[in-house]
């Protein structure tokens, strides 16, 4: 884990005047360190966008302050080469994907360990706030830190969520409060409290409720005819908990345990029918994870990284339509996983690091479908690395075997499967005075199909082969405070990419029923560019910039014959880009969002009426601290969506009109 | 500041130039003799359209539809029907039924509540001045066609196609709901409008066809697995079904000269076959080929003849671009060929002038 240990100003969590100069600082240099006078604090740090061999996009606990962003899918808005798949709402389904290349290519991580979802291969992200979080990173390509589970080296995209480990400064306890109020009847309280425990340890513990009625007025379109209709049964109550156990030893080991619950019931308001505002279906969610984590240095030159967790995710739907035997239809699912990790570093000089991680893992499925094939998935995940590391120049390679076996009680199997899956990243500081690097990836990745895929009541097809993706990512990264005073941070990024996916798994529809197939070739090239600066204006008030734009070709080419031959493929626009402007100073910070995508296709062949309008959407935040001597009282209020902009990211989807939130948080 | 702004003004820019224009209808076009074509479009996507199709110049207009009622059809169009002066059209997914005149002007919008939702419209058939329609939630509609009201009785699950033949109305219950698929037809008394009794006959009972010495067929869909298609002759006199040796059909059409059956096949990989070929309806024996499986691209989806011409109508699709609608002689030479401006061709009526 490359944690670096940050000395920082102490003040900035008691003191509002240092706590505005430190936000200032934007991107702090991972190489950086900083002394002062009163206190020590060690934290994470964060780490540099511009030293990484391949695209990185990170935000920390202060920029969601300062932005004014309390969910996850809110982060990754302000990303690069990413996009949300958002089914619209408080409780709508959100996936991410990076650079066209589906949501199954994206795992997500929650300190260390990926979570995982068999059944459909997309983790919702809107499942996450960001109460608890202490950094959200995505990473698009093999990872500079090679010391991890090797699941970490098996897809295109990481999102890793890390969460806040407590700081303890002058009391054993902290304690903080929130409330959230929002727009469509939302309320959001939540409690969090932090304890040491002697010496060594500490825990952590919270817990948030969120009701929220979730309907929400919206503009329908149908030809020439507009109406103002309700977006109904979006209704979600949702209580997440979790407790977290650290433990730091004198000998640099680190003990993690933690144990995660949601509850989640939910009203599924289903895509929009003309004439028909049938909206029935209800969805509940009960997911209890532990995860267990211990880190310790073998040696000077070796370290051990140990993981284990247990996964427990249950899903009940039920739509009621008399089209049903019996009216009512009632599917339940149950999914295990029982996963081990163990990593192994070398690092025989200060240049030279070796790491090799062995995953293995069991996943299980139970429905109350008929014929359901109750599948046992047994997966095996070897990664070796290897990594040269020197003032200029970082170069990294990865070797992942992966091997998966499974059996099922019912029906036919899938094959077992073995794959050899290289990578190979490059970074090189061209200017010895100046930051500017240049950086060079190539990635043979692919991704199993999942248990539905596979297994799915008549839809699922047991010879489907992986899904192949090779992406080839050539990059410039410029990193200098250019006018000292003025410009003290200021950082630029351009990626280009090729990217092909074949074998894709795609469900074709046939004139009977729908199949999983491995159908489709797409060819995928892109830019990413991406801006961040802080201008400081004056002692006490600065503003921080960030522009990211994204260009995206990504083609089908299956078929020369076909209508949709070199047709941009559906929900991939060409264009698309993100902006936000802070402006910090001693009484409200400011903060102005704008996210624009370009017109994009529902349906694989790019015509008219398959075509979606492009949108821009425009947010604002506003917060202060007051402080007293032993307590902090946060007020933000957020303004989402200012224009009232009508738009769909998934069509017949619509998305919430204008709408606000208020937080009032007391931290003890 | 200037920066954003000027990256703002390019972001829309680079918007405004990339948006683009329809190629509209105007609502005063005149239906002439031709060829209605209803695209059922994706589920999920309110993309339902209907086209109009003239023979003689060669021309599609679409959509009539919004074009004449400036709205949509709306999601999953299913069943398209010329009766007398109106059109009725069926679009499931939306749970309506939209009467217009047959240049495709709404005159009345049929919906049923059913318990919770509107009931969702599959198939029609008409007789003796009533228009029948099956709903998928298990009932059967009959639309008056002076005064368009309707009322409904319960038939059995997942009712499609609908037979009205010897003073009795016949619907082939799919029940498409149930995973093992149902096998029964249900009997009504036409004059009462009553179920008297069900029928037996193969899994998943799908559509009628009826010749013009009265003859009656059915398909079956069977399970999609391990249960093939199969095809029935009916007996309305006696009520009963016989299946018919070696014939997996998936659509058929009773054209002016023969019959023409639609099969289509996938294999354990999923690799679509479909097979067009001669049915004779006095012997129920394969006639030979109609046209080769190469004639029709992407692969056929539906057959429908012209009785006045001979001429027989195949829609292809590939279910997510816009169809094509292929035009042979009763010889299976190829007439002619057009995109039908939308997804899934499902039905096709035509308009004598």
């Amino acid at each position: 884990m490359q944690r670096i240990i940050l000395i920082a100003v102490s003040l900035l969590a008691i003191n509002a005047a240092v706590y505005a100069q430190d936000d200032r600082r934007g991107q702090v240099p991972d190489s950086l360190v900083y002394t002062l006078d009163r206190a020590v604090v060690v934290a994470d740090a964060k780490p540099s966008a511009t030293l990484q061999s391949t695209p990185l996009m990170v935000k920390t606990k202060m920029d969601f302050d300062k932005l004014g962003l309390q969910e996850l899918y809110e982060v990754i808005k302000n990303f690069n080469g990413v996009q949300i798949r958002d089914y619209g709402g408080i409780g709508g389904v959100k996936t991410v994907s990076v650079r066209s290349m589906g949501s199954q290519h994206t795992a997500v991580n929650y300190d260390g360990i990926t979570i995982t979802n068999v059944q459909s291969g997309q983790v919702d992200i809107g499942r996450f706030n960001l109460d608890n979080v202490s950094q959200v990173t995505l990473t698009i390509g093999l990872p500079d830190d090679i010391f991890q589970a090797a699941r970490n080296f098996a897809s295109v995209g990481a999102l890793t969520i890390k969460s806040a480990e407590p700081v303890f400064i002058d009391k054993p306890v902290n304690i903080s409060a929130s409330m959230r109020y929002a727009s469509f009847k939302t309320f959001n309280p939540s409690l969090s409290y932090e304890q040491r425990l002697g010496k060594n340890f500490s825990f952590s513990a919270n817990a948030d409720w969120m009701k929220s009625d979730g309907t929400y007025p919206f503009r329908l379109t149908n030809g020439g005819l507009v109406t103002e209709e309700l977006r109904k049964n979006s209704d979600v109550n949702t209580i997440r908990a979790e407790f977290n156990l650290f433990g730091h030893f004198a000998n640099g080991s680190k003990l993690t345990a933690k144990v995660n619950y949601l509850n989640s019931e939910r009203g599924l308001p289903g895509s929009v029918v003309f004439y028909n505002p049938k909206a029935n279906e209800r969805l509940w969610d009960d997911v209890l994870f532990v995860q267990l984590g211990y880190e310790t240095p073998l040696s000077e030159k070796l370290s051990l990284l140990a993981q284990l967790k247990y996964n427990n995710t249950y899903t009940k739907y039920m739509d009621i339509w008399e089209s049903y035997v019996g009216g009512v239809e009632i599917d339940t699912y149950l999914q295990k996983e029982y996963y081990s990790s163990v990593a192994l570093q070398y690092k025989p000089t200060d240049n030279l690091k070796f790491a090799i991680a062995e995953d293995f893992f069991l996943n299980r499925m139970d429905s109350n479908l008929p014929n359901f094939a109750f599948p046992t998935r047994r997966t095996s995940l070897t990664s070796l690395s290897g990594q040269y590391k020197s003032a200029r120049l970082t170069a990294t390679a990865n070797l992942l075997a992966t091997y998966i076996n499974e059996n099922v009680e019912f029906g036919e199997v899938a094959g077992t499967r073995f794959r050899l899956s290289p990578s190979v990243s490059l970074s090189y500081r061209v200017l010895e005075n100046h930051n500017l690097r240049l950086r060079v990836a190539y990635q043979d990745i692919f991704r199993t199909p999942t248990f539905n895929d596979l297994y799915y009541a008549k839809m699922g097809n047991t010879k489907l082969k992986p899904e192949i993706a090779r992406q080839l990512n050539v990059g410039v990264t410029f990193n200098e405070a250019l006018a000292p005073g003025v410009i003290d941070f200021f950082s630029v990024s351009l990626d280009g990419y090729i990217n092909k996916v074949k074998d894709k798994i795609v469900a074709i529809p046939t004139t009977f029923i729908s199949k999983m197939l491995n159908f489709g070739v797409v060819d995928i090239w892109g830019l990413d560019a991406s801006l961040n600066t802080v201008f400081t204006l004056s002692e006490n008030m600065s503003l921080e910039w960030s522009a990211n734009y994204s260009y995206q070709n990504a083609v089908d080419v299956t078929d020369p014959e076909a209508k949709n031959y070199r047709h941009q493929i559906p929900y991939t626009p060409r264009h698309s880009g993100n902006t936000s402007l802070t402006w910090l100073n001693d009484w409200v910070n400011v903060s102005y969002m704008l996210t624009a995508v370009g017109e994009r296709y529902a349906l694989p062949q790019n015509i008219e009426s398959n075509r979606i309008n492009p949108y821009m959407e425009h947010s604002l935040s506003l917060s202060h601290t007051f402080n007293t001597r032993s307590v902090k009282l946060r007020l933000q209020g957020e303004l989402l969506n200012l224009t009232n902009s009508q738009y769909d990211v998934i069509q017949f989807y619509p998305m919430p009109g204008r709408s606000f939130r208020l937080t009032l948080k007391i931290t003890y | 500041m200037k920066k954003i702004i000027l990256f703002s003004f390019v972001v829309m820019a680079i918007f405004a130039t990339s948006c683009k224009k329809a190629n509209p209808v105007g609502p005063d076009y005149t239906i002439t003799s031709g060829v209605y074509v209803l695209n059922s479009g994706s589920w999920g996507y309110n993309n339902s359209t209907l086209v109009f199709y003239n023979p003689s110049t060669g021309n599609v207009t679409g959509d009539v539809f919004q074009a004449k009622n400036g709205k949509k059809l709306g999601d999953t169009a299913n069943d398209l029907l010329i009766y007398g002066s109106m059109m009725y059209i069926a679009v499931n997914g939306s749970a309506v039924v939209f009467v217009t005149d047959l240049q495709g002007a709404i005159i009345k919008e049929i919906t049923v509540a059913g318990s919770g939702s509107n009931l969702s419209p599959r198939q029609f058939a008409a007789a003796d001045g009533k228009v029948y329609v099956t709903y998928q939630e298990g009932y059967l509609g009959e639309i008056d066609t002076t005064s368009l009201a309707i009322r409904t009785v319960q038939v059995g699950p997942f009712p499609e196609g609908i037979l009205v033949d010897n003073g009795k109305i016949y619907t082939a219950n799919s029940d498409g709901y149930n995973p093992s698929y149902g096998n029964t037809v249900s009997v009504l008394d036409k004059a009462s409008f009553t179920v008297t009794k069900t029928i037996n006959v193969d899994k998943n009972p799908q559509k009628f066809h009826k010749t013009k010495d009265g003859k009656v067929y059915l398909i079956c869909w069977g399970n999609y697995y391990d249960v093939p298609a199969s095809l029935m002759t009916l007996n309305t006199d006696t009520d009963v079904a016989t299946k018919l040796k070696d014939f997996e059909p998936t659509n058929m059409a009773i054209g002016k000269y023969s019959a023409y059956v639609l099969s289509s096949w996938y294999d354990a990989y999923w690799n679509q076959t479909v097979k067009y070929f001669n049915f004779d309806t006095v012997s129920d024996s394969y006639l030979g080929e109609f046209v080769p499986s190469s004639a029709v691209t992407p692969n056929g989806y539906s057959i429908f003849a012209d009785d006045l011409t001979g001429n027989v109508y195949i829609g292809a699709s590939d279910f997510k671009s816009n169809g094509d609608m292929y035009v042979f002689s009763p010889e299976g030479k190829r007439l002619a060929k057009f995109d039908t401006g939308g997804i899934n061709p499902v039905a096709v009526a035509f308009i004598r002038e």
